[in-house]
């Protein structure tokens, strides 16, 4: 299981995790701001002590942050190189061919993009790791709420949002057991050449659409003998509350912030 | 012998620190032309226990042989497609394998993909579509119209039509209605006696194991704990009770009749039938009228 | 007794099926606290009874009256709180994402206060027996465990009738033991009327009275012991032969005449061992006292 991206939240017990949802997606959202407000080395070093920092009160080992990045890092180790080989001049000139300008420039502009990429993935991951998928449901339907004064059924994209979950396990049972049965029926998955392989996910992807449509309609039905009508008039049994700790957070935040602007000033 | 396993053990994500034992030390042997029942709870590796027979999963430690293949931890995935054809699998609610748009290509599915040509995998389809007992008129409709009970035959057809010698069947009556239940296992039990297919059964159904199987296989937490006839597993009433296992209706009130004082020389009767046979024997030899 | 429920000529025909009606001018009444068992075969019709009688269908004839209430679309919804139904998956019913989400599901919907529902959800757990299961993933419950989490569903709105449609067919014997066990439970402590949709012998057995359904029509209506003295035809009623008629068909078969009439194993038992004892010379020694 621990290879998909919905099995990847790890049960423990850390502050990071006891954080309301709501809390650690906005957090996330404005720390990503802090990641483009720093503009030189120290401001940078700042953000990895704070993200450390975070880490280590999450409790969660740093080596799986670093197999979480592993395989994102051609597209990051891609970025820094067109960002390394085609910036526009400014400072002192390294290397000239045609059009690729080695600057002094773009040296310094690709390491900081490096490391934008390595602490927002690492903070993501946190989120992910220490946060269960419903919760971030939960969170993102409550921060949305405002939008219901332009009209967005948020609750029902929460509902909506919280059923997908609720079903990818089960699907994905069903997806094993109907490749079973069709792995005894002769099919190779994943052998022979790409035409085959295409060919052969029709026979494993007609009955799984089925199954789900057939879970859909019964559901609606289960649904609606047990008297939902629409997701605004409900009352909510999962709530979400926000914690002395989570306030904390914040006074954390600021400190970052108010460290970043003076590095930038500096 | 048709099947045999050897000292089969089989772990789930193996080397990982996520390694669960599923199966251990599991080793029987199944006669050719046998009926083999599998009994237990709800994981207790029952179906983990029939994936090997046509190596969906592969032993970890251990080897098994199905008539003249032998599976390894090491076997090759290239070595298995002989194997797959010669054990047909028939999973629990088989019908959600159908995706074909008609009957008959989703029947003829199996054997193309075994190398037989299409028109003479169609046709196949055909006399399979008969053997199930449907009629030539569904041939070209869409399984998809079809109801449950009708589907499965479609799902069970299209498994039969690769000839299969081993016949592996994951709880078939499930969800049927009794009638539906019956009608499939006397299919199977006609499989078995006429063209001497090995069945290996899945049940909850006692009173299928006592009717049908011919030997009986009783799993616990992923162990073997016996293996016998069905009568002597179910003659072990209180070894049964350990086992949290249910006996068949009729061994249950022979059971009763047996407290109150009357004997069953020829062994517990497991069937009515058999129930009745012994009442009666017992009936004559007092020499009285029958009522 | 009251009626609870009056189903007066109902038909439905469904949309997409040009041949014959799902229902066919079907009659009945249920009374409060009864256990009315509906049985025929796949297809017969009796799921989409029940469907209907929850003002799930649109039934194009006829009228359900439910607690007093003319089922209308302007009525389904006091008609539904009414009612409590369990379906036949597990898996498709099963709303939230953890067991206490899904049994708060129908407080939710009826607009329950968080204090009030905190307590009611962990009441109906406690009931069914699943209380420790409660922060627990439907993905790592057995089939017999989510039954049992949507009976703790209905029991937290303690709606006066529960229907259920086939919610056994597809557990395990202990899984169906125990979710009969808690109904019967149920039944009898809540005064609950029980509607049950099965092809199961013992849940049939169950009822007070039993409903046949075949084709589209309510072709029978009696109480269990005069349904199962039918012996081997009840196999085309969508039921199980119970196995004392089994028994008596293989006795005849050798020349044994057991009592006419359905018998209980019990009864069967006792008669068996009195013929036995009074033929014998010697009587049998009981083993055991």
């Amino acid at each position: 299981m621990s290879k998909f991206l919905f099995g990847r939240y790890l049960p423990l017990n850390s502050i990071v995790h006891r954080l309301d949802p709501r809390n650690k997606l906005l957090l996330s959202f404005c720390y990503i701001i802090l990641v483009f407000l720093a503009n030189n080395w120290l401001s940078y070093l700042i953000l990895i002590a704070f993200t450390l920092g975070a880490i280590r009160a999450s409790t969660i080992p740093l080596r799986i942050f670093v197999r979480g990045i592993r395989p994102l890092i051609w597209l990051i180790l891609f970025t820094v190189a067109l960002q390394l080989l085609f910036s526009p001049t400014g400072g002192h000139v390294y290397f000239h061919w045609t059009f690729i300008n080695v600057t002094q420039y773009g040296v310094v502009n690709a390491g900081y993009i490096f490391i934008r990429f390595l602490l927002i993935i690492t903070m993501s991951t946190l989120l992910t790791l220490s946060t269960q998928p419903l919760d971030i449901a939960t969170g993102l339907a409550s921060l949305m709420k405002p939008l219901r004064w332009v009209r967005v059924p948020v609750d029902t994209l929460a509902m909506m949002l919280s059923i997908a979950l609720r079903f990818v396990p089960t699907l994905m049972d069903e997806a094993q057991k109907i490749m079973n049965a069709q792995r005894a029926r002769g099919v190779d998955f994943g052998e022979g050449g790409l035409i085959k392989q295409a060919k052969a996910l029709l026979p494993l992807m007609v009955p799984l659409f089925i199954s789900a449509f057939n879970r859909a309609e019964d559901l609606s039905i289960a649904m609606e003998a047990r008297g939902y009508q629409d997701s605004e008039h409900r009352s909510q049994y999962r709530i979400l509350t926000w914690q002395r700790r989570d306030t904390v957070t914040w006074l954390i935040f600021a400190l970052g912030l108010a460290l970043i602007l003076i590095c930038r000033r500096w | 012998m048709a099947i045999t396993f050897e000292h089969v053990g089989y772990t789930y994500q193996a080397n990982t620190p996520l390694a669960t034992p599923a199966l251990t030390d599991v080793s029987f042997t199944v006669p050719d032309h046998g009926y083999l029942a599998i009994i237990g709870h709800t994981g207790s590796g029952k179906s983990t226990l029939i994936q090997q027979l046509n190596a969906l999963l592969k032993p970890t430690t251990g080897q098994l042989t199905v008539d003249q293949f032998t599976v390894t931890p090491t076997t090759t995935n290239a070595d298995l497609k002989p194997l797959r054809r010669h054990v047909g699998m028939v999973f629990q609610f088989p019908e959600s394998q159908l995706f074909a748009e008609t009957i008959r290509q989703d029947i003829a599915f199996g054997p193309q993909n075994f190398g037989l040509d299409p028109d003479k995998a169609l046709k196949l389809a055909d006399e399979m579509l008969a053997l199930v007992g449907l009629d030539a008129s569904y041939a070209q409709r869409s399984p998809f119209e079809l109801s449950g009970g009708q589907m499965r035959r479609v799902a069970i057809a299209g498994v039969l039509a690769m000839h299969p010698k081993v016949l592996v069947l994951d709880e078939p009556t499930a969800g049927l209605d009794p009638q539906g239940r019956q009608e499939m296992m006397s299919l199977f039990e006609r499989l078995h006696r006429e063209q001497g297919l090995t069945i290996v059964l899945v049940t909850h159904q006692m009173e299928d194991v006592a009717q049908y199987a011919e030997q009986v296989a009783v799993m616990q937490h992923g162990t073997l704990l016996r293996v016998g006839t069905p009568q002597e597993i179910f003659s072990d009433v209180a070894w049964l009770r350990t086992a949290d296992l249910d006996l068949p209706r009729a061994a249950q009130f022979a059971q009763k009749l047996a407290q109150r004082g009357v004997n069953w020389p020829q062994g517990l009767p497991l069937t009515a039938d058999d129930l009745a046979a012994q009442l009666a024997a017992q009936w004559s030899t007092k020499g009285v009228d029958h009522v | 007794m009251e009626n609870i429920i009056e189903v007066h000529q109902l038909s439905y025909q469904y949309p997409d099926a040009s041949e014959r009606p799902a229902l066919n001018q079907i009659s009945f009444d249920v009374r409060a606290g009864e256990w009315l068992a509906i049985v025929g075969h796949n297809g017969s019709g009796k799921s989409t009874l029940a469907k209907a009688i929850d003002g799930l269908l649109p039934f194009t004839e006829g009228e359900v009256i439910v607690g007093g209430v003319a089922l209308t679309a302007d009525t389904v919804w006091q008609v539904r709180h009414q009612i409590g139904m369990i379906f036949q998956n597990p898996d498709n019913q099963f709303v939230g994402a953890t067991v206490e989400d899904d049994v708060a599901f129908g407080l939710e919907n009826r607009q329950v206060p968080r204090d009030q529902m905190i307590k009611q959800v962990a009441e109906a757990l406690q009931r069914v027996g699943m209380a420790d299961f409660a922060q627990r993933a439907p993905s790592s419950l057995s089939g017999g465990q989510k039954q049992r989490v949507a009976l703790a569903g209905i029991v937290a709105v303690a709606p006066k009738i529960l229907i259920l449609d086939e919610a056994t067919s597809m557990l395990d014997p202990q899984g169906r033991q125990a979710m009969l066990a808690l109904v019967r439970e149920l039944h009898e402590t809540q005064h609950l009327t029980v509607i049950s949709i099965t092809h199961d012998i013992d849940e049939a057995a169950s009822a007070n009275r039993i409903l046949v359904v075949d084709d589209g029509r309510l072709v029978q209506e009696d109480s269990p012991a005069a349904i199962f003295a039918q012996g081997e035809r009840l196999i085309e009623l969508g039921l199980d032969v119970p196995f004392t008629a089994k028994l008596a068909t293989a006795l005849r078969q050798r020349g044994i005449t057991p009592p006419s009439g359905y018998q209980t194993t019990a009864e069967m038992e006792e008669w068996l061992w009195q013929s036995l004892s009074n033929t014998s010379a010697t009587p049998t020694k009981p083993t055991h006292p």
